[in-house]
């Protein structure tokens, strides 16, 4: 056995704690090592080479690099052997910086250490047994969960790269929130303006299916094959008949008395309708939950719809389908929703009706909103308007700690909508502190300044009526003086938190989800469109709080690693995963519930386990757990372990 | 053990606070004097003996601020260490803002606030008895607490 082993400085990360000709001196004592080198660092061009040529010179079975965490180069390592002619697996890695330099202070003691690791890693190298990925055949079509603007825009940028999407969103329409709003900061685009023709992109491309009013139901298999089942649920419309003249609609003994969910409930619809009027389908949809005749089976004398539909579209016989598809890749776009304020007593949200949400403000600028798009509330127009920030963000106490990244910017927005049609409103903005960060924010909030909008640093506190009239008070932390104003509207500048319908798409997937409870990326900074899961992909608000362009950028960077994937015909399954040696296997089925990827499946004839390699994720669980002994986890043996263990103790 | 201002910053979370001023804004003993909740957390964790101002002692401690912080700042604890560590100083309220009378109450009865015939008469309206079960009924517990108050300058200050 010929060990290569190559000590890291990394600049002077390592060598400022760890003397490292020191750990040369003790390593190379050891039979198996046949040559001990150190470098700057190790994971430059003349790093690489330095062990490329000595594989190919000493013709090295194993090498072992001593440096950062596996987690930031051992692929790179992994490549380096490779491209050398060694197999990448009987490459190992010593931590002698996270686990070794960083976190210790005395020379001496680190040095000892960061000699003990790299022995151990020796010994394990030792044991190491070449490995092969098998090719998987790769599915070339994707799967885009959610309707908003990031998955249009991760839809549209797949279907021009000539692969199939399928589309699937939860409401009757796609859009998303983008599609309640009036305008969009900081340009002041007409948000319909700019998402419509997205919106009927999406419908007329060839290459996408486009599923609404539908959910996932279950999915399915592992990178480059899922197999995914979506339910449609029933329109009780002939979508291919129905026209969307909205006859229907004018018809509905119900109409005008169901709060619209598309109008924050300040609108009311029939039973039959569209969320607004360009939803895209434009298809008309019963609501089962209201509609008479679904409920009691009875509508008047006969439904009127139905009467007033000149297509025949109306069907209250239509069930669910269940539509089942195959993908290479999965994007999550599942959003976000806004944060309930009711639970913040002190603003009254809830109580007076004078008092509402971002989003509930959103639909009353809009033109084919509850008031046509004038400045209404409660049928009268508001004089002194006061917004509140960070409600429901920053804050700890409802488990929100995050920024919302969103909300000073829609207030500046708002705030100016609201001058523009009201010029003799009173209005200020109380905030925490202003995030005005992205391309031309800093510029926009100037000019709402410049506009009349007062900002007084420091949040509101409270709100309390007295006589009918409401006051907000607050400190003005600038002039530390507490004050407190009349309003006719408070506008709450609520939070973003995670979509409820994404709860059981990351359970299928089983995405982990960060402290704030969105979608976590693979790695902050290197890895944001990825998840841990291999080929699955996030983008928009699923993955944490974001404003219209850093969405759109995160979808075309999913899409674009979605089309990296497709684009081959196989890809190489990680040989790193777990075995069962069937006769060893007693079939008690412990592994199968600790598996947390579902890779397990039960042989009933031969009453033993199996696993799907393509599933498994080699994390071991299984492993570690079998009473019997029967299940291997490659290149993560026993016998390589405890020789690891044997050489630091 | 005596807690310094670092023990006390630290306990209390105010390096979580982001000076939205909530605090102040909910603040009903503010609203009618110089108090500012939000300045006093900004002075002790810019290192200002902040124990030293009189405006910690316009605190009611009724917790609404504490209630209220979305940072979870315990600042109602905070003013209350604040004090100790007042007292501990030698740094008393003047007499202009905390007047005799309350030291003089406290010596008499163990309160600063003792009950009026007001609070009483509500009491037995709600079927609550006339007195509470405090110190001012048990006439030995208030000779013991008047015994552990001899002596205090504080006391001085009150003319006793
Ligand atoms: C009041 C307010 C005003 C704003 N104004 C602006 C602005 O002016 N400019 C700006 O840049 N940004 C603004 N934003 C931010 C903007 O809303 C977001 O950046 C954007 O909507 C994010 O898009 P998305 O597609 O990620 O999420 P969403 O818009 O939330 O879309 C998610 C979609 O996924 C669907 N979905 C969810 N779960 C499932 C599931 N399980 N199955 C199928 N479908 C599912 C939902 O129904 C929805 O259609 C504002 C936000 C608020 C709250
Ligand atoms: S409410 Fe809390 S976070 Fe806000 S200023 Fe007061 S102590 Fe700081
Ligand atoms: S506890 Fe003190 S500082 Fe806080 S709100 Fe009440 S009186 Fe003001």
């Amino acid at each position: 056995m010929k060990i290569g082993v190559y000590v890291c400085h990394c600049g002077v990360n390592i060598s400022n704690t760890v003397d490292v000709q020191k750990v040369i001196s003790e390593v190379s004592a050891l039979p198996t090592v046949a040559v001990c080198r150190d470098y700057q660092y190790m994971c430059s061009d003349p790093g690489q080479e330095m062990i490329a040529k000595d594989i190919r010179e000493l013709g090295l079975d194993r090498v072992v690099v001593a440096a950062c965490s596996p987690r930031m180069h051992e692929p790179t390592f992994r490549g380096a052997v490779e491209a050398a002619g060694m197999n990448p697996y009987c490459f190992e890695m010593a931590n002698i910086r996270e686990q070794c330099s960083w976190v210790h202070e005395d020379k001496e003691q680190a040095t000892r250490k960061a000699a003990d690791l790299v022995k151990s890693s020796v010994a394990r190298a030792a044991l190491l047994e070449p490995l092969n990925s098998t090719e998987v055949p790769v599915t070339h079509a994707a799967l885009v969960i959610g309707g908003g603007i990031a998955g249009i825009q991760t839809a549209l940028d797949i279907a021009n790269s000539g692969y199939p999407v399928y589309l699937v969103e939860k409401d009757p329409s796609i859009g998303g929130h983008m599609a309640q709003f009036d305008k969009t900061f900081p340009t002041l685009d007409c948000a319909a303006c700019i998402l419509t023709p997205k919106m009927v992109d999406v419908a007329r491309h060839p290459n996408i299916e486009l599923l609404t009013y539908s959910e996932v139901e279950s999915i399915e298999g592992s990178v480059g094959n899922f197999h995914v089942r979506i339910r449609k649920k029933p329109r009780y419309v002939n979508v291919s008949l129905c026209t969307g003249c909205g006859s229907c609609a004018t018809a509905c003994r119900l109409v005008g008395r169901i709060p619209s969910e598309f109008d924050m409930g300040l609108g009311k619809r029939g039973a039959i309708y569209v969320p607004f009027p360009q939803a895209v389908p434009l298809r008309y949809t019963i609501d089962p939950e209201k509609c008479l005749m679904l409920k009691h089976g009875k509508c008047g004398t006969s439904p009127k719809c139905v009467d007033a539909c000149d297509r025949d579209a109306i069907d209250f016989s239509m069930t669910e389908e269940i539509l089942e598809v195959d993908v290479g890749a999965i994007v999550v776009a599942t959003g976000y929703k806004e944060f309930d304020p009711t639970i913040k007593r002190e603003y009254k949200y809830g109580t007076f009706k004078n008092v509402m949400t971002g989003l509930e403000l959103e639909r009353i600028f809009a033109p084919s909103g509850p008031t046509g798009g004038k400045a209404l509330i409660n049928g009268k127009v508001p004089k002194k308007i006061v917004f509140v920030s960070c409600v429901g963000s920053r804050d700890k106490r409802i488990g929100n700690p995050y920024c919302s990244r969103v909300c000073c910017m829609y207030i500046a927005k708002q705030a100016h909508l609201l001058k523009e049609k009201i010029p003799d409103a009173d209005i200020t903005v109380m905030y925490t502190d202003m995030r005005a960060f992205g391309k031309g924010y800093e510029e926009f909030y100037e000019r709402v300044q410049k506009e009349g909008i007062k900002y007084r640093r420091g949040n509101a506190a409270e709100v309390y009526e007295e006589d009918g009239v409401l006051h907000v008070r607050a400190e003005d932390t600038l002039m530390g003086e507490p004050y407190e104003l009349e309003a006719d509207l408070v506008v709450l500048g609520t939070g973003l938190e995670p979509s409820d319908a994404a709860d059981a798409i990351g359970h299928m997937l089983h995405l982990s989800r960060s402290a704030d409870k969105f979608f976590l990326e693979a790695h902050p900074k290197l890895r944001p469109v990825d998840t841990v899961i291999d080929g699955v992909f996030l983008a928009g608000a699923a993955q944490g709080p974001k404003d219209i362009p850093d969405t759109v950028a995160q979808a075309s960077g999913a899409a674009s690693h979605v089309v990296n994937l497709l684009s081959k015909d196989v890809i190489l399954a990680e040989p790193i995963v777990a075995e069962v040696n069937t006769d060893v296997c007693a079939g008690c089925r412990i592994c199968e519930i600790l598996c947390p990827y579902d890779a397990h499946a039960f042989d009933e004839e031969r009453n033993v386990m199996t696993i799907n390699k393509a599933i498994c994720k080699g994390c071991g669980s299984c492993a570690a757990a079998c009473p019997s002994g029967a299940i291997a986890m490659n290149h993560f043996r026993d016998s390589q372990i405890v020789a690891q263990i044997l050489e630091v103790i | 053990m005596d807690k310094t201002m670092d023990d006390i910053i630290r306990e209390g979370n105010a390096y979580a606070c982001i000076q939205c001023g909530r605090c102040t804004g909910s603040c009903p003993s503010g609203r009618e004097c110089g108090l500012r909740t939000r300045k006093i957390i900004h002075m002790a964790r810019v290192g200002i003996d902040v124990f030293k101002t009189e405006e910690l002692w316009d605190c009611t401690t009724c917790f609404t601020c504490q209630e209220r912080c979305p940072k979870e700042v315990k600042i109602t604890d905070i003013i209350i260490e604040l004090r100790n560590l007042a007292v501990k100083n030698s740094y008393y309220p003047s007499m202009a803002d905390v007047p005799k009378i309350i030291i003089q109450n406290l010596y008499r009865t163990g309160n600063g606030q003792p009950l009026s015939p007001e609070v009483s008469k509500l009491r037995s309206i709600i079927g609550l008895d006339k007195e509470p079960n405090d110190i001012a009924k048990d006439k030995e517990a208030l000779a013991d607490f008047q015994k552990l108050l001899d002596g205090l300058p504080l006391m001085r200050w009150g003319g006793i």
